[in-house]
């Protein structure tokens, strides 16, 4: 709040605000605008986000709490909650670091081409970000279902096809689907940051006697790290918190923790605090994910 | 590199050749592939009380959706552009990032304890649906045109506008609408896209009568593969439509890049 008093005062004072602070002179004469202006603009999408946002999830917090720690207390207790802990870990760290590596392959392939080409990868690429969960859950199980087309293929050669599907319904197989709509997003991500990267670093390093694989791993990762990690933990938050393709793909049965949250609400006459505080737990771990990478994101800035 | 690449692009189109090719075919029972051609599976959606039904509702939530955040998203984009302070970047950076720290799930969870109650009996109401899907799509387009704002450096032009004459009104007309229209038009077919294909609030949110259309479609996976393959096509298509347009109507790859989260 001392911010946006501070700007008050900067804006709405004028020529006082530029007394006050002689040591910081503005680039450019404030335009004119007041923080009332601003505030009356932004208001409705404040409203909006109050009304649709903060109150359902104020009422998640107090359903949570209606009898103390004790609703936390019953999801500990569940051993459901602890083998779709499992679960959701599982899928997550597979998924994530599938997208990454693929997806940080990809992105260094689209940097070194001609940006006409790299355009239209790049428009092909990005499908999934918009396609429901739907899509992609139908569209595996006929590649790499029961009777998929992959899985009569890989049947030719001798491969028993049983195994092979039931592969895509275990939280792997779960993460081999995600990584579908994950790995558009690191490729986004990771782009922009190796399209800046300058490509005769290496060649110097090379003919200083570097090896490829030496220029690489002392110069081009220790730069893009930042950014890789910010989209390793954005990618793991959307997969930990998603649970669309997983129940498309296997229904309930399937133990991750959103899945079990979304049979707990589903459910007629369900211990509704339990699932509250399974909510917040989701919430919490999906947000920490998310601040884990903000800190690297800050830190790459810098 | 370029291995892992085409062997990404063949993991990328694979399923979508198949649901294509599985909606045309006649039967597709133990076979690689599906025998004879037919477009009974598209009749037999299109004339499906309930897919008509859950059409019509998903455009109509789509359509508000966009229609509101379009009224709402910009001024509160050009506020968070002109109060360029720490705390107010910091803050917009939070919402940003809501939809993935929030699980849609948890939202949809708080929609039900809320609009169950009493004073506020609204679950299963069209728009419920839509307050939902402005909470989940607004800000990829707030973050669409904040980007956009900062990158045309608007508030120069303002300045000199202004040195000029131009009152405030004139600047925001002739000024801040015309400058962001590309990315206001990229960043509404992102929302349109993403309200139709949302699954994981409206499954839990919507009413009987007010089922969008993924919510129906996957009861049609348990049925006959070419329904469900025809089904899921037409979800498809209209993605793909979404995406084609956007690129169309922005520069290309800015409109991708501006779509990291």
């Amino acid at each position: 709040m001392t911010a946006t008093a501070q700007r008050e005062d900067h804006n709405g004072g004028g020529s006082r605000a530029r007394v006050q602070r002689p040591d910081r002179p503005r680039l450019l004469p404030s335009s004119g605008i007041k923080r009332r202006f601003l505030l009356a603009l932004a208001g409705p999408g404040i409203l909006v986000f109050a009304f649709f946002f903060f109150i359902p999830i104020t009422f998640v917090v107090r359903d949570a709490l209606t009898d103390g720690l004790d609703a936390f207390r019953r999801v500990f207790q569940n051993p459901i909650f602890w083998s779709s802990l499992y679960g959701s870990a599982m899928l997550t760290l597979f998924s994530s670091v599938f997208s990454l590596l693929v997806g940080f392959a990809v992105a260094l392939h689209l940097s070194r081409l001609g940006p006409r080409l790299r355009s239209a990868l790049l428009f092909m690429i990005a499908l999934p970000l918009t396609f429901s969960g739907l899509i992609i859950a139908f569209g595996f199980i006929l590649t790499y279902g029961r009777a998929g087309f992959i899985t009569q293929l890989l049947a030719f050669a001798g491969l028993d096809p049983v195994m092979f599907s039931r592969l895509l319904y275990s939280p792997i197989g779960l993460g081999f689907a995600a990584s579908y709509y994950l790995i558009p997003r690191v490729v986004m991500l990771l782009l922009p940051v190796l399209l800046n990267f300058e490509g005769l670093q290496l060649t110097a390093a090379e003919s200083l006697g570097a090896t490829r694989r030496q220029a690489l791993l002392d110069i081009l990762i220790p730069q893009i790290l930042p950014t890789a990690v910010t989209a390793l933990c954005l990618v793991a938050a959307v997969v930990f918190g998603a649970y669309g393709t997983a129940l498309a793909l296997v229904g309930t049965r399937l133990n991750i923790l959103p899945l079990q949250l979304y049979s707990m609400i589903s459910e007629t006459g369900t211990d509704f605090p339990a699932a509250a505080a399974l909510a917040l737990v989701l919430t919490a771990i999906c947000s920490s994910i998310i601040a884990v990478g903000e800190i690297f994101a800050a830190r790459g800035e810098t | 590199m370029a291995w892992v690449t085409a062997v990404y692009l063949v993991y990328l189109f694979v399923p979508m050749a198949l649901l294509l090719v599985g909606s045309f075919g006649e039967i597709w029972f133990g076979t690689l592939l599906p025998s004879n051609f037919t477009t009974r599976w598209y009749l037999e959606v299109i004339n499906d009380p309930s897919f008509r039904r859950a059409f019509r509702v998903s455009l109509e939530v789509a359509v508000s959706t966009c229609i509101i955040c379009v009224v709402i998203g910009l001024p509160l984009a050009y506020a968070i552009y002109r109060a360029a302070s720490r705390g107010i970047r910091a803050a917009a950076r939070v919402v940003y990032l809501l939809p993935i720290a929030v699980p849609p799930l948890v939202l949809a969870f708080g929609f039900i304890l809320v609009f169950s109650t009493d004073m506020l009996p609204f679950l299963g109401s069209v728009w419920l649906l839509i307050g939902g899907h402005v909470i989940l799509t607004l800000p990829y387009l707030l973050q669409n045109l904040v980007a956009d704002m900062r990158h045309l450096r608007l508030m120069e032009l303002e300045v000199a506008a202004e040195s000029l004459g131009g009152s405030l009104r004139s600047r925001l007309l002739d000024i801040v609408l015309p400058s962001v229209r590309h990315s206001l038009a990229s960043g509404t077919i992102v929302v349109a896209a993403l309200s139709i294909g949302e699954f994981q609030l409206s499954n839990l949110v919507a009413g009987f009568l007010s089922r969008t259309y993924p919510i129906v479609l996957l009861q049609a996976f348990y049925g006959a593969t070419g329904f469900a393959c025809a089904a899921t096509v037409i979800l498809l298509v209209l993605a793909l439509a979404a995406s084609m347009t956007g690129t169309v109507s922005a520069r290309a790859t800015y409109s991708a890049r501006s779509l990291p989260t």
